[in-house]
């Protein structure tokens, strides 16, 4: 008996199968292949069922507005992370999805809590994944967020906290668009006296889109946000 | 035969799946019943799972069987385990969510104490707040003096807290008491302090009842924590009317080590040139200052701080007065070199504990020329360490283990008589937070002092209680013991003197939310034990002060304002010193009021403020004429205005600031002198009017948009 299998990365294929063997063999063979395939695909519904509930989510994302809606993305994203443990990217959805909560919410003295939560994810997905470009820019929309509690004081905190980031993100992936995108929002909210303003967030936004615009993410569900977003923007810019 | 055994097991499998998908419903609310929107709720390990509804409501499907676990989480509540057991049949479970202990919602120990820190979430005055407080001239203890419990005394230098006089008020730098906070005290002219606000992260401002681990204070302490590592290098150059300063922190790579060194030259002859001066400056105030500051980061958790800070200055001021009847006026002149240094580290160990050890070298000297011919050294230095052992009991209490020792050594000249003084000061202390619910706090310990030059020991109990009484208010009640060694005038002496003491018992309530805070505070203080000079010098002055202080910040009412009122009662009597009997002291006024305004104006990136500081009159004692109730100065008034803008030159980030203290120009009295007779000379201000511009300018301030 000699059959060929070959695996790859959505379950296995058998490649070739020779035929030459007695009845009870085939009969032994078809058993112990039928268990296999059993395994098999039940471990290949566990992906499609990774799959699927991860681009669910993600294509809710960015319709989801309000701090309620979020915050059900969030839960998903987080029951995910919870039930993989190994894989980065929902760790990295829930901790991106609650800062963006955290920026509509309308109970301010929850905000550093809701941060303290994304802060967490975010850095179990650090662990899981060093040096990301991606895992960057979120830490760096983390540090922007916290600003919003205390513009006064927290601004000369968290402001260069959140560009250190976003210049080491974009070392780590000069392609990634996202860093762009974050740079030209925080111009965008600051006022020209403190180095910000519409020119130069224009500017980011710019560029950023030049990124998007080749920009290929890694697979379905890689990170691929902000690109409809950084539009609005460049238009809030040249009003 | 076994492609049947096989479809029968496939058959199976997917009946078991069909058959044991469960529905898990309920409720998710908080302690009192109040539904929680948002929270999660899901079987462990699993995807199975959903969130709450605005009813607090949860229903979903799972199709794990058996014993499981479902999981509740929920932001600012502690997540909450049910076993549940997952048949066919529908399972209800209502689940009641603890909001999560921790020290931001958990009551503290709050009676006597402000804290204005960066750290923590909620406090009452932030660093920035004290540099941008008109009248207070960008110094800690001019913004302390807006807080409730202070006294305006316009021609003192110090704070006087609660019926204290200045000494009674020590401020400590990273655990160790500071000898000298003032710039080089002038006879009439307050000093302001020597530090800079920007070198603290955190400050806290108690005016009674504090913590064990600090001594040598009756009335209050100013706790000052100095900023850890910087984020990132900077250079810093301020140009201001009086002089200029540069600083540079270097961030090295590592992000582990920082090194700062920061220089500065102040001379106000220019400037007194332009403002008429109420004195005669034969040498205007002239100083310099440098400063080292290391930072090591040793461990995730361990910090290492080491600080250097060396200025001289140099005065001499002619006052139209005299001491004598010899000459028509009085010069003094003053040449002042003041070292401080400390060193700090801070390590947690042993998962619970925590080990806090510092040791700091002081030395001031003072060259003081008399009229021009009479010349009188004086020096001070004090060498000291401190070991603190905490360790945390659960998640909020806590216990604290410590030991302090001071070498002080005094050493004063006058022409030919030289009088020196060395002590040995040690302190035990041990103190716990015991967090009795969430709600309620005790804080108890005890404070073991002795001193060799007194040869002369004490035991100070301390306790304090604190209750929550809603989500943002709590009421406390605090009691303590607190002693400190009579001035070193009265060391060199071989009068067989005590400990001064004072007991304080302080109730307090307050309400604090992010934008606003209301604290009304009453005490009543005894003193006992106070150096008194007649007949004989002896231990045997008393004295009491008893008051309310209140104080009401509010930063929502007002679009971009920011504003607090402080007010307070203070009824004080003391007898000591050369007093013949019981007497208000002369840095005691009856009613004192504090209002702070500040509005930003964004759309300008400029901010404005005035200050406006009210005191009744204070009462004198007239040494030729001393019957009761002494001369009275007249109400005090003073109004100050300040304005700042935000900008950048060169992209540099810049701000501009301009004041004007006492822009009514109120002609106040600040005191009384007496030389010959009953009739006593007035005091005034220093200046009727001062002025300040400034440019401050941080190069190196990456916020994140450059290219």
């Amino acid at each position: 008996m000699r059959k060929v299998i070959k695996f790859s990365n959505d379950g296995f294929k058998i490649i070739k199968q020779e035929t030459q063997i007695d009845n009870h063999k085939t009969m032994k063979l078809n058993f112990s292949l039928l268990l296999f395939i059993l395994i098999a695909t039940s471990s290949n519904a566990q992906d499609k069922r990774y799959i699927d509930n991860m681009s669910k989510n993600i294509s809710i994302i960015d319709t989801a507005m309000s701090a309620a809606n979020l915050q059900l993305v969030a839960n998903n994203f987080e029951r995910i992370a919870l039930a993989e443990k190994n894989k980065w990217l929902p760790y990295y959805y829930t901790s991106y999805t609650l800062t963006r909560q955290s920026y509509v919410m309308s109970d301010k003295s929850q905000i550093d809590n809701v941060l303290d939560k994304a802060d967490k994810y975010i850095a179990v997905a650090d662990s899981l994944q060093p040096e990301n470009s991606e895992i960057i820019t979120v830490k760096a929309f983390i540090a922007s967020a916290r600003i919003l509690v205390n513009p006064m004081v927290r601004g000369a905190q968290f402001g260069p906290i959140s560009g250190q980031l976003l210049d080491q993100a974009i070392k780590l992936d000069p392609n990634n668009p996202r860093p762009y995108f974050l740079k030209g929002t925080s111009a965008f909210y600051t006022p020209p006296a403190f180095g910000g303003g519409k020119d130069k967030a224009e500017k980011f936004f710019e560029m950023a889109l030049m990124k998007y615009s080749t920009f290929k993410p890694a697979d379905e569900l890689a990170p691929n946000w902000g690109e409809a977003r950084t539009k609005y923007m460049l238009d809030q810019c040249k009003e | 035969m076994k492609r049947c055994f096989a479809t029968i097991l496939i058959l199976l499998a997917w009946l078991n799946l069909a058959f044991s998908q469960t529905n898990i419903k309920g409720k998710v609310t908080d302690q009192k019943g109040l539904a929680i929107v948002g929270a999660n709720i899901y079987i462990k390990d699993s995807y199975d799972g959903g969130s709450s509804d605005e009813n607090g409501n949860f229903n979903f499907i799972t199709s794990e069987t058996d014993s499981q676990i479902l999981e509740i989480s929920y932001v600012g509540f502690e997540s909450a385990e049910e076993k549940i057991y997952c048949t066919s049949h529908p399972v209800e479970i209502t689940i009641k969510l603890k909001p999560v202990v921790n020290e931001l919602n958990a009551v503290v120990v709050s009676a006597g104490a402000f804290e204005a820190s960066d750290t923590k979430r909620i406090t009452i005055l932030r660093p920035l707040d004290i540099v941008t407080t008109a009248g207070a001239g960008g110094d800690i203890y001019g913004a302390i003096q807006t807080l409730p419990g202070t006294q305006h005394v316009g021609n003192e230098t110090g704070l006087f807290v609660r019926g204290g006089d200045a000494s009674e008020t020590k401020t400590f730098i990273d655990g160790v008491a500071v000898e000298n906070p003032y710039f080089t005290d002038v006879p009439d002219i307050p000093q302001r302090g020597r530090f800079s606000p920007f070198l603290f992260k955190g400050t806290i401002f108690s005016t009674g009842g504090y913590s064990v681990q600090y001594g040598g204070a009756m009335s209050s302490a100013l706790i000052l924590e100095s900023q850890d590592l910087p984020d990132r290098t900077t250079t810093n150059i301020s140009i201001m009317s009086v002089g200029v300063g540069i600083g540079h922190d270097h961030l090295f790579n590592n992000k582990k080590t920082s090194l700062g060194a920061y220089a500065s030259y102040v001379n106000l002859l220019p400037y007194y040139a332009l403002v008429p001066q109420t004195y005669d400056y034969g040498k205007p105030p002239e100083s310099g200052s440098g400063s080292l500051i290391f930072r090591q980061k040793t461990s995730k958790t361990g910090i290492l701080k080491a600080f250097i800070n060396f200025s001289p200055t140099k005065i001499e001021v002619t006052y139209p007065y005299s001491v004598d009847t010899s000459t028509q006026n009085f010069t003094y002149g003053d040449k002042n070199k003041n070292l401080f240094a400390n060193a700090s580290y801070q390590e947690l160990f042993a998962k619970h504990w925590t080990i806090f050890t510092s040791l700091s070298y002081s030395r001031n000297h003072d060259d003081i020329l008399l009229n021009k011919t009479d010349s009188a050294t004086s020096l001070t230095s004090l060498a000291q360490g401190r070991v603190t052992l905490s360790r945390s009991v659960g998640s909020l209490s806590s216990v604290r283990l410590g030991l302090e020792l001071q070498h002080p050594h005094y050493e004063d000249s006058f022409d030919q008589y030289t009088s020196k003084a060395d002590d040995d000061y040690s302190a035990e202390y041990a103190e716990g937070d015991i967090y009795i619910t969430q709600k309620l706090v005790a804080r108890v310990g005890a404070r073991l002092e002795y001193s060799s030059l007194l040869n002369e020991g004490n035991l100070a109990p301390r306790a304090s209680i604190a209750y929550k009484t809603g989500e943002l208010s709590q009421v406390s009640f605090a009691y303590g013991q607190f002693y400190q060694e009579p001035d070193r005038f009265f060391l060199y002496s071989a009068d067989p003197l005590t400990f001064e003491h004072a007991d304080h018992y302080i109730i307090n309530y307050q309400t604090v939310s992010n934008n606003r805070t209301f604290r009304v505070e009453a005490y009543y203080k005894t003193y006992h034990d106070l150096v008194k000079t007649i007949p004989d010098t002896a231990s045997t002055g008393n004295g009491y002060a008893k008051g309310v202080d209140v104080f009401y910040r509010d930063k929502k009412s007002i679009k971009h304002a920011d504003f607090w009122i402080s007010y307070s009662y203070l009824d004080t009597k003391r007898n000591y010193l050369y007093f013949p009997e019981s007497f208000t002291p002369s840095f005691a006024a009856k009613h004192t009021l504090s209002v702070v305004y500040k509005q930003s104006i964004p759309k300008i990136n400029v901010s404005v403020g005035a200050t406006y500081v009210f005191a009744t009159g204070r009462t004198f004692l007239n040494p030729y004429d001393p019957v009761l109730p002494g001369d009275k100065i007249p109400d005090y008034n003073n109004l100050s205005l300040s304005a700042s803008y935000l900008t950048s030159i060169f992209q540099n980030f810049t701000v501009i600031a301009v004041g004007v203290g006492n822009v009514l120009g109120i002609n106040n009295l600040v005191g009384y002198r007496y030389f010959t007779d009953a009739n006593p000379v007035e005091v005034k201000m220093p200046a009727l009017r001062s002025y300040f511009i400034g440019l401050f300018m941080t190069i190196g301030e990456d916020r994140g948009d450059d290219e």
